[in-house]
């Protein structure tokens, strides 16, 4: 190779660079056409927490005539988001169980794995035919990965691919009614 | 004119690139269109051909069926039960696009696995690998893409999982976890979600329309750049003859007609069935997401792709030019393994027989048993061989695959820890580094003691304070002011005296920042005003013990010495490796020993090779 096609690389390199550069910086504002509501970037500020937006689940003692009673219903969240609205609010569908305990607890059934939305399994045959594990008791268990949730152990994974148990309501008594006024604080659903 | 030598050898490095690149990209194969003298008697090099022709009736019946399509959520399931229905032909039309597609995937794979077995990617056509995945993967991009335009339950949960994953690369262990918030920040999957689910956080009618238009822009954009490569050089598009042709759209056409597409059930976003399945050509993955961790199968997804891509490259390192597939058993067995995995998971998932619990340790084994029985087999090739030319060029082969057996050696004493302790990868990787660290803090074990007495690892009772590492803050002057003496507050202070010795490896962790604010996460401590209300109570670490303590990887190294003694924690530690896992676990070594003697014996070769030429200058002086 002679000196002066060496120098002719080295010198398409360089001026390649700024035009790779170009291309790519054209690259940016197409990311943006894909996805608009980027929020501006921050790291350590405050938190967007969504919050409950009317109407609110209320639910009494007489929905709950036996133990381990499961209702669905669907809370009404609203997220702070960087569109017109400045909002946006999102339907998240629930549980709310009576426990023997007498307690009343809700869950989000949306599972924490990918996403789906699980099942209240009574019996532990069923699940033990439908979701790969034989479980003490009710069990929350989701169709998609076989994730199963122990609703006496506060949602604890029991079974399958689930990182957590899934995210819990704030149930209020308030006289005879029960009302679902929040998600458990810093969490989304 | 003499250039300086540094000058040089930069341009020569950047023509040697230029050329390697050049070489491959002049190689490129996108539709066998250089082996259409071999695809004339061997069908198995006519499925570049055949994909391109299904390819072309994909389009021309996907065309017909916008016709009468409404890509809107009311209306899409309505208006493909019209098609199916009610417009003649409509269902023939439906079902040849959606079978058409099926075999464009059938074809891309086998034609993939056709390169592998027969080295087509030899001599210096390695892309090819690449483009013919591509190809497969747009393949089934677009079968997803157009699954959930049915707007059915498989489609809509399908999608929901399949846009929900990548969100998990945001808990991807990147530079450990100082940096996780700098790297969360970013929310690459968050975002990768959002854009694939069309600007939100719900498939909505926005997700449709972009999968809609994703759907089309996948063929239609490919189409261009393959139609002006096949024209530019002038290559036979489907060297076929219109007899071969007629028979590929009949049998499509019958299949269309003999099992009419599925329509499946309305989509309910409230509702998912049980059981809940992709199409396919998906469900290896889906069983796969059953097993793993998901943020595991995420990044075992992502790793896929990039391994076929390199198989190549491995392949003509190990075995040169060898074309013939008993001589490359790595990859012989490489290509079993994927696909026997592919089928059984995906049998196993349909004949809904898995295990989750007690199936992982046998296909662990199996997985990599079969890998670790190929590069055994290719080391005894090289062994056997007598051949001393042949043998001296083995030498990068042999530690390739035995770099490769020492990362499964490596995995499998990971593993093993994993097993007895049951702690995953983020605390086995803190305690694993706090050990490395261990002899050179002084203060170790008092250090350890402390924390033992705040936090038990002994898995019963309450812990005495479970936020003892954030002595700085809660040891603040302002902060006890306003809430208060924190709980066991002689030993915190001991703790903070002891965090304050010096080890040689302070200069590190003065670099991490400890990412913490006066106001604290999320403004938690805006109402608090710290002796130093600037920088705040914990502005840099003072020393490495100061990092090891406060992100807890003295507790995890804590926690993983109890459990490895047999009593002391509650559970049952340390707990057992299934014994199945132990065939994957010795296989490792095991090859890795023979890929030793291999390369031993390659160094050998070239040593005699070379002493007759050293020998000369001796012999004319």
């Amino acid at each position: 190779m002679t000196d002066g096609v060496r120098r002719r690389v080295i010198l398409k390199t360089v001026a390649a660079l700024p035009l790779a550069a170009t291309f790519g910086l054209l690259i940016s504002p197409f990311l943006r056409y894909l996805r608009p509501t980027l929020k501006p970037l921050d790291i350590l500020g405050q938190s967007d927490q969504p919050l409950a937006e009317p109407p609110i689940p209320t639910f009494t003692d007489k929905d709950f005539p036996d133990p381990w009673t499961c209702l669905p219903f669907m809370f009404n969240q609203k997220y702070l988001e960087y569109n017109p609205e400045g909002a946006e609010v999102r339907k998240i569908p629930g549980f709310i169980v009576k426990l023997p305990t007498g307690d009343v607890v809700a869950y989000s059934r949306i599972c924490p794995h990918l996403g789906c939305i699980f099942n209240f399994v009574k019996e532990p045959d069923e699940c033990a035919k439908g979701y790969n594990f034989k479980p003490a008791g009710p069990v929350f268990a989701c169709p998609c990965h076989l994730s199963v949730y122990d609703i006496a152990q506060a949602g604890k994974v029991v079974s399958g691919p689930a990182p957590r148990p899934p995210r819990k309501f704030e149930v209020k008594k308030v006289g005879e009614s029960y009302q679902v006024v929040a998600l458990e604080a810093g969490s989304i659903a | 004119m003499h250039s300086l030598a540094p000058g040089n050898s930069i341009a020569s490095t950047l023509t040697a690139a230029g050329d390697w690149v050049k070489t491959r990209v002049n190689n490129i194969d996108i539709f066998d269109e250089h082996y259409q003298n071999e695809a004339k008697t061997n069908p198995f090099y006519a499925l570049g051909p055949i994909f391109y022709l299904v390819w072309f009736i994909v389009m021309a019946t996907g065309l017909i069926l916008i016709m009468w399509y409404v890509p809107t959520k009311s209306a899409a399931f309505d208006s493909i039960l019209n098609i199916q229905n009610g417009i003649p032909i409509g269902g023939l039309m439906r079902g040849m696009h959606k079978y058409g597609a099926d075999a464009m995937i059938i074809a891309a794979t086998m034609r993939l696995y056709r390169m592998f077995i027969n080295a087509d990617y030899k001599p210096s056509k390695e892309f090819n690998i690449a483009i013919a995945l591509v190809t497969l993967l747009l393949a089934m991009y677009s079968g997803l893409s157009g699954y959930l335009l049915i707007w059915n339950q498989r489609a809509f949960w399908a999608t929901k999982v399949f846009a929900t994953f990548p969100t998990y690369m945001d808990q991807f262990a990147v530079m450990g976890d100082f940096y996780q918030p700098l790297y969360k920040s970013l929310h690459l999957g968050w975002n990768t979600a959002e854009v694939l689910l069309g600007g939100g956080a719900a498939i909505t009618q926005n997700t449709m329309t972009r999968f809609f238009s994703l759907h089309l822009a996948f063929s239609l954009i490919p189409l261009i750049f393959v139609e002006i490569y096949f024209f530019k050089n002038a290559y036979v598009r489907v060297p076929l003859n219109w007899t071969k042709r007629s028979i590929l759209i009949l049998m499509i056409a019958f299949v269309a007609i003999a099992l009419p597409a599925a329509q499946g059930s309305r989509s309910d976003p409230d509702v998912t069935p049980l059981p809940i399945l992709s199409d396919w050509y998906f469900l290896g993955l889906y069983q796969m997401y059953k097993y793993l961790e998901p943020v595991v199968a995420t990044y075992i997804t992502m790793v896929i792709p990039v391994s076929v891509i390199l198989l190549p490259f491995l392949d003509t390192w190990i075995t040169g030019s060898e074309k013939d597939i008993m001589k490359r058993p790595f990859i012989l067995m490489m290509t079993f393994m994927g696909a026997a995995c592919w089928i059984v998971f995906s049998y196993l998932i349909i004949v809904n027989i898995a295990d989750i619990h007690s199936d992982p340790p046998y296909w662990r084994s199996f997985l990599y048993g079969t890998i670790d029985i190929g590069i055994a087999w290719q080391a005894i090739l090289m062994i056997r061989n007598k051949n001393l030319q042949e043998k001296a060029k083995g030498f990068l082969g042999a530690m390739v695959m035995l770099a490769y057996c020492l990362i499964q050696t490596f995995s499998a004493y990971t593993y093993a820890y994993m097993a007895y302790t049951e702690m995953f990868i983020d605390p086995l990787g803190h305690a694993a580094l706090y050990s490395l660290a261990r002899p050179m803090m002084s203060n170790a074990s008092e250090v350890e003691a402390v924390v033992r007495k705040l936090h038990s690892t002994s898995n019963s009772g309450v812990p005495l304070n479970k936020e003892y590492w954030n002595y700085h803050v809660t040891l603040d002057p302002g902060y006890i002011a306003k809430l208060g003496e924190p709980v066991a507050k002689d030993d915190l202070q001991k703790l903070a005296e002891l965090a304050k010795n010096k080890t040689p490896l302070d200069l590190i962790s003065k670099f991490i920042p400890t990412f913490e604010t006066p106001s604290g996460p999320n403004g938690a401590y805006n109402a608090i005003k710290f002796s130093d209300p600037v920088k705040g109570p914990h502005p840099e670490y003072e020393s490495m013990t100061d990092f090891m303590v406060n992100n807890r990887w003295a507790w995890d190294y804590c926690t993983l010495q109890d459990r490895l003694v047999p009593g002391l924690v509650k559970g049952g530690y340390p707990l057992k490796v299934p014994d199945n896992d132990w065939w994957w676990m010795i296989g490792g070594p095991v090859a890795g020993l023979l890929c030793l003697v291999a390369g031993l014996q390659a160094k050998q070769a070239q040593a005699k090779l070379a002493a007759p030429k050293a020998a000369e200058p001796v012999a004319v002086a």
